[in-house]
């Protein structure tokens, strides 16, 4: 039968483990702990590192120190990354010759071990525990990072002991992020942050006069987002406590504990083995917002009807002087010589495939512009994510909705109307939202008679600009108005034009586009999540942005 | 640490999965799809498709995803998630039914990008594995060519081993849950076990690919012998399309007749292949004739990266300035989509100097020692191919001791970064450019 110290090693981390084991010899052990330094590591990949340091200091006519059993908060630890030594010379750890219950090691002093009066440093390094990390019970946006190190049964210590233990939080976070928990009795109520040599933000408790035989429980919350998700366990629904773990603590004399737990352990036993359960989760590594789109860019990927997309990028080149609506029914452009400088990609093809006057040759270059226009929102979107980004976006739509209701005059809501206009269609609402916020007339865009020929304003006749069309350029040309309701069917009626008479059928148009920038599964499944609505139109998605395309104003 | 036991797909008993690496082969007459779930011990999970979309899943989404494809019958499905998890059968049938469309997406190799981007999504590099997804194994450093810029810091005679130790690392790798196998040198078609090694590695379930000169895949033969192997991709350095530029880099005669053969061989196959170009002083300005023969011969997906600073690439002097680099890549971006060809860009930069992100290049930062590393021809492995500090060797040490190296480490954290960067608000992305850029007291500020 092994001999080995009768030293209790309890090593909490919210769950336990411990350790404890008898000697059968008639020397008594009996040591001073002169000091116990622990440094515990709480590491990015959400698991726990461990460094103890323990001087002691045997006493005259005790047992020599010849084991130490650690026990360690779970089994989620590899024992051949655990280090010992003492004073510096290496010594074997093993879970063989661990006597312990639970989940644990033994430190083999072998001919390291301590002789009565004798005096020695026991250094143990455990270099990765995980399931270590629980949330904050008050803060769901935290983890709760708990442990209360080793302490020795009383019967078996005397003197004080110099205890030292510091938390090294995961690298990245900044001082004013973590929460401290409320310091063990004889520590001070704050611990002393300060960075290490890693740059780590550090919590620092120290009692020089403590007792190697008390249970100190120390704990920080630090923000989720610094560990992995997935490596904050559920919260435990009954204490992590195991039979065996319980049998040990009552050899160690913590009858009071024993009795509260037991009647606790034995209701949960039936369930134990099951976890939480979380609905499944999926991530992917990216970035968040995707900035700089246009508004016609963040209308693909809103999903707005593809008229809706294709008025929109008429809007624009008509603004910029590139083009002007000849005819509205057919749908003809006077197309600009030379362009203007500042058109997007799309805006350029979009103008080529105007340059085609045979109607089945336009639309089928209207389509391959749109499968163009699609696939480079796509690639622009990759990494990035969608969601972030359409909430940015409508936040944007929202802003601009906000400047124009928030105008003076009918001028200023006007002027502030044109500017956000592209960003104003991207609301769903757009139609009846103009006309509330324009109870009273619009005044039109200087380039609107660019846009409806039916519209009559004076000629631009002081323009600096050289596009041979008006644009948004301020000029000292009178504008005429328009009442809101009227403004607003005659954005609607520009969406029919396209939907009607330019590009045909919607639904077949945009399965054509939505065939090529993502065609569908070649195996039906049940359905497909997302709901799509649409009173039964052909709505498909389109990539980078589901680009739907129910005549009936999209979902 | 080996973290992984117990592998391999085990059909007889379905049940809670062990932790592991499991693998799935999906093919049909119009797409093929190689699927790796990596199940860890606490349950989370990593699906990797096609040895290039990685996702994360949470226990429950891990476990779902494994029943779905071992195609456990719902019924069954549902008890063995009750048995995991205290859930309720209509619960936990409602979220396996839709978790189960979710999955088929995310697996279709074709699969809208906007499934990938609706998907929750964390900080790039933020994931901590336990191995990395991809291991470069190279197999020898000998070479048959000699370029001025190579980053190979080693003797080209550096000690091998033999077929038979490197099958054995081939089969750590696996059971440490590394899904993706390079091969690369040196040149590693000089081995001629190359398609030996290929072909275990397949068997094992593992990706291969090689990185390659391609002058021995001018022999038709040779190409045919790799393709029967298994091998999935191939990547081929092509630094011009003008033969002259192409040898004088190379520092061989004949290279570039050899290389644009042995491409031409591999565009015949059904083998995925790209090309790679380093962008120099000596080349930069064929590059647009070069991406245009390139897409006129066929090559589906082009590589650029920068000069790697390690071995001669240290002291060659003919890298261009990060600076430098946008109105090239702005231009191979254009060329690239005009032609259908897909444009990857290699070279972690430093963001305040090149941005690849502006560029619509995706993110790019260093992943070495975090989702890939590499083996050198004598098992030693190092932080990435061209970062020469061994971490330990694959036959003679523990994993735990090269993954939790304190250079490994440093890497992974980001430790020891240029000042300038500790504020930085770019950093979570860019994490400082190559770190052997950076490290090197050799390279100046402007080349």
């Amino acid at each position: 039968m092994l001999k080995r110290i009768l030293i209790s090693l309890f090593v909490f981390s919210l769950a336990f483990a411990t350790t404890a084991s008898a000697s059968a010899q008639d020397l008594p052990y009996y040591f001073q702990v002169e000091k116990q330094a622990v440094n515990v590591y709480w590491n990015s990949d959400g698991s726990m590192s461990l460094d103890y340091r323990w001087t002691f200091i045997n006493q005259p006519n005790a047992h020599e120190i010849d084991f130490v059993d650690v026990g360690m908060p779970n089994y989620n630890f590899d024992i051949s990354a655990v280090k010992a030594d003492v004073d510096g010379a290496p010594v074997k750890v093993s879970t063989s010759d661990y006597q312990g219950s639970g989940s644990g090691f033994a430190v083999v002093m072998g001919s390291k071990s301590i002789p009565a009066g004798g005096k020695a440093t026991v250094h143990v390094y455990v270099g990765k525990i995980t399931g270590i990390l629980y949330p904050d019970d008050e803060d769901e946006a935290y983890a709760s990072a708990v442990f209360a190190p080793t302490y020795f049964g009383s019967q078996y210590v005397t003197g004080k002991t110099d205890f030292t233990l510091i938390y090294h939080l995961p690298p990245g976070i900044k001082p004013e992020e973590p929460k401290w928990h409320p310091a063990p009795s004889g520590f001070s109520s704050e611990p002393t942050a300060a960075y290490d040599d890693q740059n780590r933000v550090t919590y620092t408790w120290r009692n020089a006069s403590a007792s190697a035989s008390d249970y100190y429980l120390f704990g920080a919350s630090f923000p989720r987002a610094y560990v992995p998700a997935e490596t904050i366990q559920a919260k435990p629904v009954e204490p992590l406590i195991d039979e065996d773990a319980v049998f040990a603590i009552c050899c160690g004399g913590f009858f009071a504990f024993m009795f509260i737990g037991m009647p606790i352990i034995s209701a949960i036993q039936g369930r134990k083995r099951k976890m939480q359960y979380l609905p499944p989760k999926v991530s992917i590594e990216g970035h968040g917002i995707k900035r700089g789109l246009t508004a016609v860019e963040s209308a693909i990927l809103m999903e707005q009807p593809l008229d809706k997309v294709l008025t929109m990028i008429l809007f624009g080149v008509v603004k910029k002087g590139a083009a002007k609506v000849v005819s509205r029914d057919p749908l003809k452009l006077e197309i600009a010589s030379p362009l203007p400088e500042n058109l997007h990609e799309y805006e350029k093809d979009f103008l080529a495939a105007f340059k085609e006057t045979d109607a089945r040759a336009r639309s089928r270059a209207i389509q391959d512009m749109m499968v163009k226009f699609v696939k480079s929102v796509s690639a622009k979107m990759k990494g990035f994510s969608r969601k972030e980004t359409v909430a940015y976006y409508k936040s944007i739509m929202e802003r601009a909705w906000q400047q124009i209701e928030a105008a003076d005059t009918p001028e200023v809501k006007s002027q502030k109307f044109e500017e956000a206009l592209e960003w104003t269609m991207l609301d769903k609402d757009y139609d009846d939202r103009t006309r509330r916020t324009f109870s009273g007339p619009i005044f039109m865009p200087v380039w609107w008679g660019s846009y409806d020929p039916a519209y009559r304003p004076a000629p631009a006749a002081s323009s600096s600009t050289p596009s041979p069309f008006p644009t948004n350029q301020p000029t000292s040309t009178s504008r005429g108005s328009l009442p809101g309701a009227e403004f607003a069917a005659q954005m609607v009626t520009g969406v029919q034009t396209f939907s009607q008479k330019t590009i045909g059928n919607i639904s077949d148009f945009t399965e054509k586009i939505t065939g090529k920038t993502n065609p569908p599964p070649k195996v039906s499944s049940s359905g497909r999540s997302g709901g799509r609505s649409g009173g039964g139109c052909a709505c498909a998605c389109a990539c980078a942005g589901c680009a739907c395309a129910c005549a009936g104003g999209g979902r | 640490m080996s973290l992984f036991g117990e592998w391999f797909n085990r059909k007889s008993s379905i049940a809670n999965p062990k932790s592991g690496l499991y693998h799935y082969l999906r093919e049909d007459e119009f797409q093929k799809s190689r699927i790796h779930l990596r199940i860890d011990p606490d349950g989370a999970g990593t699906l990797i498709v096609n040895a290039s979309s990685v996702m994360h899943l949470n226990p429950t989404a891990a476990l779902m995803a494994y029943l779905i494809l071992e195609e456990t019958e719902e019924p069954q499905a549902i008890k063995i998630i009750q048995q995991k998890f205290n859930v309720g059968k209509t619960q936990a049938a409602k979220d396996l039914s839709e978790f189960r469309i979710q999955i088929s997406e995310l697996l279709n190799p074709d699969s809208c990008l906007i499934h990938d981007l609706e998907l929750e999504t964390i900080m790039p590099f933020s994931s901590r594995p336990s191995a990395p997804y991809r291991m470069d194994l190279a197999v020898t450093y000998r070479c048959n060519n000699d370029c001025a810029h190579c980053y190979n810091a080693r003797e080209r005679n550096y000690p091998e081993l033999k077929t038979d130790q490197w099958k054995k690392i081939l089969d750590k790798l696996w059971e440490l849950g590394v899904p993706h196998i390079v091969f690369t040198g040196g040149e590693a078609t000089l081995r001629n076990d190359l398609p030996e090694l290929i072909r275990h590695a397949e068997a094992n379930g593992q990706i291969t690919g090689l990185n390659t000169n391609a002058r021995r895949l001018s022999d038709m033969n040779y190409v045919q012998s790799l393709v029967e192997a298994g091998l999935d991709h191939v990547q081929i350095t092509l630094e011009s399309c003008a033969p002259e530029i192409h040898d004088e880099m190379m520092r061989t005669g004949g290279a570039f007749k050899q290389t644009v053969a042995g491409l031409k061989n591999v565009l015949a196959t059904k083998l995925y292949v790209m090309t790679n170009t380093t962008m120099l002083k000596m080349n930069v300005h064929a590059i647009p004739d070069t991406l245009d023969f390139l897409a006129d011969i066929g090559v589906p997906t082009v590589g650029l990266n920068a000069l790697i600073y390690s071995g001669q690439g240290l002291t060659v002097g003919t890298g261009l300035h990060e600076s430098e680099l946008q109105p090239i890549l702005d231009m191979a971006t254009k060329k690239t989509a005009a032609r259908g060809q897909k444009l990857i860009w290699y070279t972690p930069t430093q963001y305040c100097e090149f941005d690849p992100t502006a560029s619509n290049l995706g993110v790019k930062g260093c992943t070495a020692a975090l989702y890939s590393m590499c083996a050198e021809p004598n098992g030693d492995v190092i932080p990435c191919q061209s970062y020469y500090r061994a971490l330990g060797n694959l036959l003679t040490d523990s994993w735990d001791s090269i993954w939790n190296h304190p250079l490994s480490v440093q890497l992974r954290e980001r430790q020891k970064l240029p000042e300038k960067c500790r504020d930085c608000s770019l950093l979570p992305e860019c994490g400082g450019g190559c770190p052997l850029k950076f490290e090197s007291s050799h390279v100046p500020s402007r080349l």
